[in-house]
């Protein structure tokens, strides 16, 4: 549920920021395709801190981003 | 909830209520004020009778101020060193002046879903049936804007322009910036909704399969008489469901505390990276 909730909010932000990029410039699917992929990485970025946090530490979740290429 | 009416054997069969209606908003007293509706709703006399009776407790329970707590200030003892402790760990030295926003965040949201799995009156009107709050998307929602509203003004507060390094961690090289400042922008952009629907789907999923297995019940209940006996299994579960939910009730409140101290943590140490 947890891990559900993370990446569906990440992908939603995303595609919704998109969407108002478009009706902003009218430039229909361009920013909502880069928003659902950014609002992804997004999402899984989201999962991977929860899962540090839950696992080992302490107020530490996530603060350097290294692994990701 | 747990409110299925009683089956009415008459000509037209058997009638529960259907799995949605526990969560039907009903107008008390009705209100306006300047065009908008602010009707006193089952849902607001739930929040008042919750907060009531938060007051009434902790009333009760720091009364006697005993140097041997009896059972309700060791209660009340019990969830202040939780808490506390709590917001020690995550926030570190800065926390304490969040101890009281955390823990009445963390009373409210576990006395509402309590009050969610207490049963109905039977035979009370609908619009006195107990009512869950938080399994309302606007209450959970409103609660995490509310947390991140003080994330965002007590970062910009104790940082300055500094709270903007959250989105861009010391060490990035630069032609990693336009990839990475948006996702943590819509990272940071989705915690308020995450934080949201999490509570929300939980308090609404258990609540529906509860009333679906007592539905079940109803059902079985008016088959044939070969079929009545098979209404002990959704009982059964039922009643294991209704168990699971008091686990589930404690544990959302929880973790709904736990996610807005890693949130203001984040606010209080932003310039630190």
């Amino acid at each position: 549920m947890r891990v559900g909730s993370e990446l569906l909010a990440g992908l939603f932000v995303g595609a919704i920021l998109g969407l108002g990029l478009d009706t902003l410039f009218g430039t229909k699917p361009l920013w909502l395709l880069v928003g659902i992929f950014l609002g992804f990485a997004a999402g899984v970025l989201n999962v991977s801190r929860a899962f540090k946090a839950s696992t080992g530490g302490s107020s530490e979740n996530g603060q350097s981003p290294d692994g990701q290429g | 909830m747990f409110h299925a009416t009683l089956p009415t054997l008459g000509g037209h069969g058997l009638q529960a209520a259907g799995p949605m209606e526990q969560f039907e908003i009903l107008p008390l007293f009705e209100l306006t004020a300047g065009g908008v509706d602010i009707s006193f709703t089952n849902s607001a006399l739930w929040m008042v009778i919750g907060v009531a009776a938060t007051i009434a407790f902790f009333t009760m329970a720091t009364g006697r101020r005993a140097l041997i707590p009896g059972r309700l200030q060791s209660v009340a003892e019990i969830l202040h060193e939780f808490v506390a402790n709590l917001v020690r760990d995550t926030i570190g030295h800065d926390g304490k002046k969040f101890f009281p926003y955390v823990f009445t965040l963390f009373i409210f949201i576990l006395v509402a879903n309590f009050i969610g799995l207490i049963p109905s009156i039977p035979g009370s009107p609908h619009d006195l049936h107990t009512f869950t709050t938080t399994s309302h998307i606007i209450v959970t929602f409103a609660l995490a804007m509310l947390t991140i509203t003080i994330v965002l003004v007590y970062g910009f507060a104790k940082n300055g322009l500094k709270f903007l390094k959250l989105f861009a961690p010391s060490g990035l090289p630069i032609w990693l910036m336009p990839i990475l400042v948006p996702i943590e922008v819509i990272s940071f952009l989705s915690r308020p909704i995450s934080l949201g629907v999490r509570l929300f789907a939980n308090m609404l999923a258990g609540h529906i399969i509860l009333k679906l297995f007592a539905t079940f019940v109803i059902m079985l209940l008016g088959a044939p008489i070969a079929f009545k006996a098979l209404a002990l299994f959704p009982f059964l579960g039922a009643v294991a469901i209704f168990l699971l939910e008091f686990l589930v009730a404690g544990l959302q409140a929880y973790v709904f505390a736990i996610l807005t101290c890693i949130y203001l943590s984040d606010a209080a140490h932003a310039a630190d990276h």
